[in-house]
């Protein structure tokens, strides 16, 4: 790849990092956006806070709640109402705005700004899926949206794709709207193993939209290992050989990135004590301290795995795959790896809920699921995906990234299932590490 | 004389007040009193300004940085000063950093700036505006994209890189703590201030041409005549002359220096988080506490006013206040 291409890519990259640098936020005038611009429309910024904040302290008395540094926030009760609902505008306005990661749909080989899977949608019903790719880490987009859901305010997304333990948080937060099943009738074709996850109990909110690995990502130029090498690559040897050295990206996210130094240490991800997490979080900051580790990374670690900047780091499953360079190869860690599951759902107020429902229903049709999982290399969670990848990529049947053997399914951990005070507890704590 | 011109008005004023009438006092007091009023009303438009601009967010800001409270249940004005406590005890290592890269990175674009502004006003002849045209060329592409692309220049096997390892640069940055592995300056102080110089070049170059611009070069012939050396006639002459371009071009770069976290968070890495990152985490990112971002950014500005003034006054000159 020539200089001018690569920082190109770059470029687009932070532009999906960085969407506000790049174009206005959508929704209202808040408080945070008249804060956060620093100046504006003074008055009225200040009149609106105003309101918001009356608005809200008469429900709690006064400064009692004082936490002191702690992110997030536990206020809400565990059973949370359900998001409210918006004025639906799906029959006049025929768009869903949809917030997705980055590489995580099928794009056209000859126009990259093509997306055969939304267009195809299109043609069949007639509504535009507004397609961003602003979902860098579950955290951040968190951050992104929290202020709005919290103030009750439209978020400008009817969808989005978030990983399991984030379903978990908004839902106990009450901040995701209950499916209207009547709208999703391939909803009954969903796996045995997808129908009740932990966390989202029979699937009010959710319907899957991928399920994939987090493991490690290898550039065999710059680690200097050839294919059969990497293969005997450990998380231990990520942080902790000085070979590698100042050449390791690691995720920031806290569920992938204390799973795997639990995996390194002995410990279950899905059966841990306090110390053990705190040991693993130690364990981290010490390959942080020793600059072992270069960069802490949501799902932008792509160039840097190919430029050479890393030698190892951490990748989702999918995204190596789809890179289809020699160079760069997966690898599942000596100790194991991690799974996730990424999910659609329907945020609080969103305006077009029928549509976003329609939507759902279309990816859950066998033959869709399986040419976006074909392509984007995850796990899709449908019944007869199999049988129509025969007619699609009869290959894709023998990756044990798109359909894992018992082997691969058994080297692949969860992560425990968390309250939210102690989630948030958790993610503080690793963010102490990660910066 | 002068006393003469004070009294003299005031007799008349007598003379006047003498003989007119209670009508005529009135009128003229009327008269003075609009006239008195006349500059507040001109005024008017810019105040209106300055307060929906400037009083208004000053006063959003200051008071947010002393609520408490989170982000479910709102934050309440409880005039909590601990906030600027808490901050400090918990950021303090990146409130110095952040001054730390900010002087570097004015102290560096001072070393470039003198010189080329130099070149530029005596020396470049009929070359001027091509060459000022070039310093202001990359302001035409975005900021985001000139910082990304020091990520190409400096890559690990990028040609700068190459050449810092061929000529034994290498080990020296690493002496200093300023590179991650051999071979790579990425993701280090190193990298953060290179984009930062970068970006903030013209606005120091600018102030410190157009200051030197205006010097007369017969000055330059003067100095010579009485025998002073080049380097004495820079010393004696262009500099104290280029002094207010000199410290307008400092406080430009310096002032948005500090804030600026962009070039931390593309170049740098987990050991070069600044305080903008920090007030943006606080603001809108995960940390999700209002006050805290609200009472680092009143703690910034206060910090950078204070370092400010003193060099202001410590430079003694009075043409750029």
């Amino acid at each position: 790849m020539n200089d001018i291409s690569r920082a190109r890519d770059e470029f687009l990259e932070a532009a999906d990092r960085y969407p506000e640098a790049f174009r206005r936020q959508r929704g209202s005038a808040s408080r945070r956006g008249f804060l956060a611009a620093g100046v504006g429309l003074g008055a009225a910024g200040v009149l609106g806070a105003c309101a918001t904040k009356t608005a809200k302290s008469s429900g709690s008395s006064g400064g009692s709640s004082s936490s002191a540094g702690t992110a997030g926030s536990t206020s809400a009760a565990p059973s949370a109402a359900e998001g409210k609902a918006g004025t639906d505008k799906s029959d006049a306005e025929k768009v869903v705005n949809f917030s997705n990661w980055v590489s995580y749909i099928d794009v056209d080989p000859n126009d990259k700004n093509k997306r055969p899977t939304l267009d195809n949608f299109k043609a069949a019903t007639g509504i535009e899926v507004k397609y961003t790719e602003d979902v860098n880490s579950n955290d951040d987009f968190f951050a992104k949206i929290h202020q709005q859901l919290a103030g009750g305010q439209d978020t400008g997304r009817d969808l989005m794709v978030l990983s399991d333990w984030m379903i978990g948080k908004l839902r106990q937060l009450g901040y995701l709207q209950p499916l209207n099943l009547t709208n999703i009738p391939n909803f009954t074709g969903l796996l045995a193993e997808s129908q009740n996850p932990a966390y989202d109990p029979n699937r009010k909110h959710t319907v899957p939209w991928a399920r994939g690995f987090a493991l490690l990502g290898v550039n065999l130029k710059s680690a200097g290992l050839t294919r059969d090498q990497a293969q005997q690559l450990s998380i231990k040897d990520m942080l902790t050989n000085t070979k590698y050295k100042g050449k390791v990206g690691y995720f920031a996210e806290m569920e992938d990135g204390v799973g795997f130094a639990m995996l390194a240490n002995g410990i279950d991800p899905a059966k841990f004590t306090d110390d053990e997490f705190a040991k693993a979080v130690d364990y981290v900051q010490k390959a942080r301290d020793s600059n072992q580790i270069r960069q802490f990374t949501g799902n932008d670690y792509l160039n840097d795995l190919t430029n050479g900047n890393f030698a190892l780091c951490m990748a989702y499953s999918g995204d190596v795959a789809q890179l289809d360079d020699e160079n760069i190869v997966w690898v599942v860690p000596q100790e194991g790896m991690m799974w996730f599951a990424d999910n659609m759902c329907v945020p609080a107020l969103a305006a077009h809920k029928t549509n976003a429902e329609k939507f759902m229903n279309y990816m859950l049709d066998p033959k869709v699921a399986a040419t976006l999982d074909d392509y984007i290399s995850y796990i899709p969670s449908m019944t007869g995906a199999d049988i129509a990848m025969k007619d699609i990529d009869d290959k894709a049947l023998s990756n044990t990234l798109i359909f894992p053997d018992a082997p691969t399914k058994a080297k692949a951990h969860e992560f425990k299932d968390l309250d939210l005070k102690t989630l948030d507890k958790y993610i503080a704590q690793f963010k102490e590490v990660t910066g | 004389m002068s006393a003469e011109a004070a009294t003299e008005p005031a007799q008349t004023a007598g003379a006047v007040g003498a003989v007119a009438t209670q009508a005529e006092l009135r009128a003229d007091r009327r008269v003075r009193r609009r006239r008195a009023l006349l500059p507040y009303l001109l005024l008017a438009p810019g105040i209106a300004w300055l307060i929906v601009f400037f009083v208004v967010p000053m006063w959003s800001i200051i008071s947010t940085s002393v609520e408490e409270g989170d982000m479910d249940t709102g934050f309440v004005l409880t005039w909590r000063w601990a906030n600027f406590g808490d901050v400090w005890t918990n950021w303090r290592e990146q409130i110095i950093r952040s001054l730390e890269y900010s002087l570097m990175c004015t102290l560096f674009c001072l070393v470039l700036a003198l010189p080329l502004a130099y070149f530029i006003a005596f020396k470049a002849g009929r070359w001027k505006n091509l060459l000022m045209a070039l310093v202001i060329a990359p302001f035409f592409t975005s900021y985001l994209i000139r910082t990304l692309a020091w990520k190409t220049i400096l890559a690990d096997d990028g040609w700068v890189m190459h050449v810092l390892t061929t000529l034994h640069i290498t080990p020296l940055l690493s002496g200093m703590g300023w590179t991650y592995s051999d071979n790579s300056v990425l993701q280090t102080p190193f990298s953060v201030v290179c984009g930062m110089v970068y970006n903030f070049l013209p606005f120091t170059v600018l102030p410190i041409y157009t200051a030197m611009e205006k010097i007369d070069p017969r000055l330059h012939e003067a100095g010579q005549d009485l025998y002073a050396s080049a380097w004495a006639t820079f010393r004696k002459v262009t500099f104290p002359l280029a002094l207010p371009g000199i410290v307008g071009g400092t406080l430009l770069t310096f002032i948005p220096a500090v804030g600026d976290y962009t070039n931390a968070v593309m170049l740098g890495g987990p050991k070069t988080k600044v305080i903008g990152t920090v007030i943006e985490q606080q603001m809108i990112g995960t940390g999700g506490n209002l006050p805290y971002g609200a009472a680092l950014s009143v703690m910034l500005m206060l910090g950078t006013l204070v370092i400010t003034l003193a060099y202001i006054k410590r430079a003694g000159t009075e043409e750029i206040v």
